[in-house]
């Protein structure tokens, strides 16, 4: 019986956020015409949260919940200032950023049960994954605060998040492949 | 049952006299009318039979016809007599379908008439038993006499009771029936009687509407019908109770009428929801077109700017007024030779699309008639003519192409950077029209002892105005510049960010050049003019050789930024110097890369202007390969056409339509009033909230004046046009039409209804002028009721893709060695943008430049960080550079340094 740790990465927040898509992306221009697409204030102000959602993220994962508790502040206080300035479309942007970080807590939830490796060969010891226990839970809030403070927390706390059960396994194989990283993500 | 007996008796007439002259015109003998007559009456179709069988009928009918006569005579025999005895819904069934067999024998014959006779009965039938009836209510409109009113309003009636009927049982067809039940409204029948009846029938209808999308149908109804459809006091309770008022005890009927008017006017915005919830359309991004300079925007599409709507609400319009810039921006660019050498473009192309026509035969090539070829003629001619038609239309994509980032970029910096409150003596001519947008101001404020009323008033007036667009570019300058660089927008968007970032560095040259700031506003005025006049030699000959098209449009694209960057200082003073409150403005003219100053005198002026247009004549003739000098009779008729045709494109590009709506024409108690409407209120939403609490629209409402007369006149109109409604749009005069009424940048509101119909008016709800210019009234009237030749011109003539598809369908052996190599505008677009940008910011290592934006732009919140920085260093907010972009090459290559956010001097390296 062998405990594994995966660790999260900042490779992992970048690789959730590139299975979110922040806005619909804008469709080919016929010619003939001075065309803007335009993106809508609401989605000027989503991306623009997002941006600072994904440096926040890294920074928690970097140095700590404690660390980043100030800064998640500026974040929530950035969404909620933006949404004072939209007037009537207010609701929409708090609702669009809910809606992103629960979409973000997905991905990066299925990305780190992804990156467990089913299967760890040692030179000629097979582990076969037993069990994954997750000691952070990760709670859907309707409150913006609340939802991004436990998506720090889950990537803060990465180490001591996610341990992995591994039993020996019955078929040997010569090759050998190491620890469980998680996938990279194309960087930015 | 009784009554139902005698009205039977009385239809079965009807129908048996309508039947007899049918016979009668078709040349039979009396005898054998007699006779079939009395065979119907009796239900002897064995009679029909043989009687007919004996007979000719008519001279020239075909032999066929002779037994289809006799089968639907007899059918109707057979009909008749299932009318004797117990009634039941398949014997009127059957007498309703044998009555509209006839009557189409009828229209066969050519006698519409007594078809529309035959049909009414039918129609009679049908509705005895309550059974649908549409297609029989369309065949009596389609045949209904337009001088007998009551006969044809009657027609219209029935069709709406029909459509709506269809529609409750289909649950489907909506828009549709909602337009005929407002013609129906607005063509009431003379006879109250047969009003009476029409009525029931279709609230029998509006009855079954509940739960269903249109259940405001109901109570709108109420509101809206004629005269004899409903009490006068049931009618005025209900006016009472939409406006939430008391009716006076002792009110004149003046009162009550404007009363009832006002309700039907609500209701109408509940009309015109309904029909927009039907038809939902996605919505369309801001944009101009290359070809017609027709403006599209969401908030526009079916509403109009009127009266104080534009201003009335900055938390509403704010973004939708800057948009506005933007666009209106392009169009005023696009006045000069830019746009200038797009129409001799689409006059070549539409003049040669003309000829095709002409080769193909189409039957009818009357100008006004004529759409674009689906499929290319054969032979020798049309394929010389399509090949230059391909030609000179890929040329036009080419120059669209190259000059777009520009003229995005410059738009931009209208919209982003320019704050009316920072010129105090001129009003910028973007400004300018969309200030005309605005019928009103409520101004406030006194009145100084040394201003005279008008001045005061004016003052006032454009105070408003500058604030209002002052405050909404600082509250939406931010949010645009980062909404422009975001990554979303892919790489389209990127040629228009570069080209920002050009026009940003244009003006820091010149600002060193002066060793000062420069406001935006006054940069604007010195970008536009540059932009309309200075580019006269930018752009290579029309006419030239077209394998070199692209490379020499490019290059004296990049020539003419680079001169203009590096205008002599004492030039940019002169053009900047700021006009005087009461002093005449100045014309400028440009001398290849050096800007003048025009002549004073008239004659010199009128002798450069002369000048000017007879070389864009000259280039006109040459890119359609006419040669006007040694020519005979027959090229010198089509120079002239084709110089005619670029006088009027030249023309019409100079009025720019804002806005279209199909405004409902609302003809209550003898008067006429039309509801065009506005735009404010919540467009969308990215959760997406229920439509019905929150309206698109403001109502509004424009009287028309003629009184009872006038209102009389247009439901006849009406019913003729097959319409309640008119269209309605404000057309921007940008520059100052020789024929129109008013100066410059004035716009005019416009309702046209077919050809009988016209109100144009100068300022909000003033005059019509449409007696008293009668030909700028019918240059509006051209200008927004396009031939169809023009329609959708963007997927047709000014389409290349359209073209090159339409050509090697013709000539697929021209696809080979066929005439040009496919060009991609996008493509274009973004690597003219590049190599502009590198020769604004990297004159010395334009390949590194590239490299350098790619990579540093593919993180999304760089792009924020670039923007923010656009943005702070462009309306003076304080910043320094972000963390994101500090010790970055691009922001080396953009920005002065660090803590001096200026953007770099164009061609000044870093």
């Amino acid at each position: 019986m062998t405990q594994l740790i995966t660790a999260l990465s900042e490779d992992l927040i970048d690789a959730a956020f590139a299975r979110i898509s922040i806005l619909p992306e804008a469709g080919e221009v016929a010619g003939g015409r001075l065309y803007r697409l335009q993106v809508p204030a609401v989605g000027v102000a989503l991306s623009e949260a997002m941006e600072k959602i994904r440096s926040l993220l890294k920074d928690a994962g970097k140095s700590g919940l404690e660390a980043v508790r100030e800064k998640l502040r500026t974040v929530v206080d950035f969404v909620e200032d933006r949404a004072q300035k939209l007037g009537e479309w207010a609701d929409d942007l708090r609702q669009a950023v809910l809606a992103k970080i629960h979409e973000l807590m997905q991905h990066t939830y299925d990305l780190v049960l992804g990156s467990l490796r089913p299967r760890i060969k040692l030179v000629d010891t097979l582990l076969v994954l037993e069990s994954v226990n997750l000691s952070c839970k990760l709670v859907f809030s309707g409150s913006i605060d609340v939802s991004l403070t436990r998506l720090c927390e889950f990537t803060a706390s990465g180490e001591s998040t996610i341990s992995a059960k591994y039993t020996l396994g019955t078929e040997a194989r010569p090759s050998a492949e190491a620890t469980a990283i998680p996938p990279a993500a194309e960087s930015n | 049952m009784s009554s139902t007996a005698g009205n039977l008796d009385d239809l079965v007439e009807f129908y048996l006299v309508a039947t007899a002259a049918l016979l009668r015109r078709q040349e039979v003998a009396e005898s054998v009318v007699e006779g079939v007559l009395r065979a119907v009456a009796w239900g002897g179709a064995r009679d029909v039979h043989m009687i007919l069988a004996l007979t000719t009928v008519g001279s020239d009918s075909s032999p066929g016809f002779h037994e289809v006569l006799t089968s639907r005579l007899g059918a109707l025999a057979q009909a008749t007599d299932g009318l004797r005895g117990e009634l039941d819904d398949d014997r009127l069934l059957s007498a309703a379908d044998a009555l509209a067999g006839v009557a189409a024998l009828g229209e066969e014959l050519g006698q519409p008439d007594l078809a529309y006779n035959l049909y009414e009965a039918s129609y009679h039938f049908r509705t005895l038993c309550d059974a649908p009836a549409r297609p029989i209510a369309r065949k009596l409109r389609e045949l209904s006499n337009p001088a007998n009113v009551d006969q044809y309003h009657a027609a219209i009636w029935r069709v709406a009771i029909e459509q709506l009927r269809h529609s409750c049982d289909a649950m489907d067809d909506w828009t549709e029936t909602l337009d005929s039940i407002e013609l129906a409204l607005n063509c009431p029948v003379e006879t109250d009687a047969l009003q009476a009846q029409l009525c029931q029938q279709l609230k029998r209808q509006l009855g079954r509407t509940r739960g269903t999308k249109v259940e405001e149908l109901a109570p709108i109804f109420v509101l809206q019908s004629p005269a004899a459809c409903i009490a006068a006091e049931d009618r005025r309770q209900g006016a009472a109770i939409l406006l939430e008022m008391r009716i006076p005890d002792k009110a004149e009927a003046i009162t009550l009428e404007a009363m009832e008017m006002l309700a039907a006017v609500r209701a109408q915005a509940a009309f015109d929801d309904m029909r927009q919830r039907l038809s939902a359309k996605a919505p369309v991004h801001p944009q101009l077109s290359w070809a017609d300079a027709s403006l599209r925007h969401e908030r526009l599409d079916g509403a109009l700017p009127i009266g104080n709507s534009l201003l009335v609400d900055p938390a509403r319009t704010a973004r939708f007024v800057l948009d506005l810039i933007h666009e209106v921006g392009h169009a005023l660019a696009l006045l000069g030779s830019i746009g200038a050498h797009q129409t001799v473009f689409r006059t070549v192309a539409h003049y040669l699309e003309l000829l095709l026509i002409d080769l193909g035969g189409v039957a009818d090539s009357r100008p006004g008639n004529v759409r674009a070829l689906a499929a290319l003629p054969r032979g020798e001619c049309a394929a010389a003519a399509a090949s230059l038609q391909l030609a000179v239309a890929t040329k036009a994509t080419i120059a669209q192409a190259v000059w777009t980032p520009w003229l995005e970029g410059l738009s931009m910096y209208f919209e982003l950077l320019c704050d009316p409150r920072q010129d105090e003596n001129e009003i910028f001519s973007v400004h300018a029209c969309i200030r005309s947008l605005n019928d009103f101001h409520p101004v406030t404020g006194e009145r100084t002892d040394s201003q005279t009323h008008e001045r005061w008033f004016m003052d006032a007036a454009a105070e408003r105005f500058d604030s209002f667009v002052s405050a909404a570019l600082r509250s939406e300058s931010r949010d645009a510049h980062v909404g422009y660089f975001d990554a979303s927008l892919g790489r389209r968007g990127d040629s228009n960010a570069l080209g920002y970032l050009v026009v940003r560095s244009v003006v820091s040259a010149w600002e060193e050049t002066l060793q000062t700031k420069m406001a935006p506003m006054r940069a604007a005025h010195l970008l536009l003019l540059a932009t309309q006049v200075g580019t006269r030699d930018a752009l290579p000959d029309a006419a030239g050789p077209s394998e070199e098209y692209q490379r020499l449009c490019s290059e004296r694209f990049i020539d003419w930024v680079r001169s203009l960057a590096a205008l002599p200082k004492p030039m940019i003073e002169d053009l900047m110097t700021p006009v005087g409150r009461n002093d005449a403005g100045r014309q400028w003219y440009w001398d290849g890369a050096i800007p003048k100053l025009a002549p004073n005198d008239p004659e010199a002026a009128e002798k450069l202007g002369l000048e000017f247009s007879s070389n864009l004549e000259n280039m006109l003739l040459r890119t359609a390969l006419l040669d006007a000098e040694g020519a005979d009779a027959q090229t010198a008729i089509h120079a002239e056409q084709l110089k005619d045709l670029f006088a009027a494109y030249v023309d019409w590009n100079r009025l720019l339509p804002i806005g279209r709506d199909l405004a409902r024409l609302l003809l209550i108690n003898g008067s006429a009033a039309v509801c065009p409407r506005t735009y404010i209120g919540k467009v969308s939403t990215v959760s997406g909230s229920d439509y019905r609490d929150s309206p698109r629209y403001a109502p509004s409402m424009w009287r028309l004046t003629g009184g009872k007369a006038e209102a009389d006149r247009l439901r006849r109109l009406c019913g003729r046009e097959g319409t309640a409604r008119v269209i309605a749009t404000r057309v921007l005069d940008l520059a100052g039409h020789p024929q129109a009424p008013a100066d410059a940048r004035t716009s005019y509101t416009c309702f046209f209804l077919g050809e009988d119909f016209a109100r144009v008016m100068v300022w909000g709800p003033s005059e019509d002028v449409s007696g008293t210019h009668p030909e700028f009234t019918r240059i509006l009237r051209q200008r927004v009721l396009q031939p169809p030749l023009f329609a959708d011109e963007q997927d047709t003539l000014g389409s290349l893709e359209f073209l090159e598809k339409r050509w090697l369908n013709a000539f697929p052996e021209a696809a080979t060695n066929g005439p040009q190599a496919s060009v991609e505008p996008v493509a274009i677009s973004r690597e003219i943008a590049l190599h502009a940008a590198a020769a604004a910011f990297a004159a010395d290592a334009s390949g590194d430049f590239r490299a350098v934006y790619e990579k540093a732009m593919g993180s999304n919140s760089r792009r924020h960080a670039v923007a923010r920085a656009l943005y702070a260093s462009g309306l003076d907010e304080e910043a320094v550079l972000e963390p994101e972009l500090v010790g970055t090459k691009l922001a080396q290559y953009l920005f002065q340094g660090a803590q001096e956010l200026r953007v770099r001097p164009f061609g000044r390296g870093a």
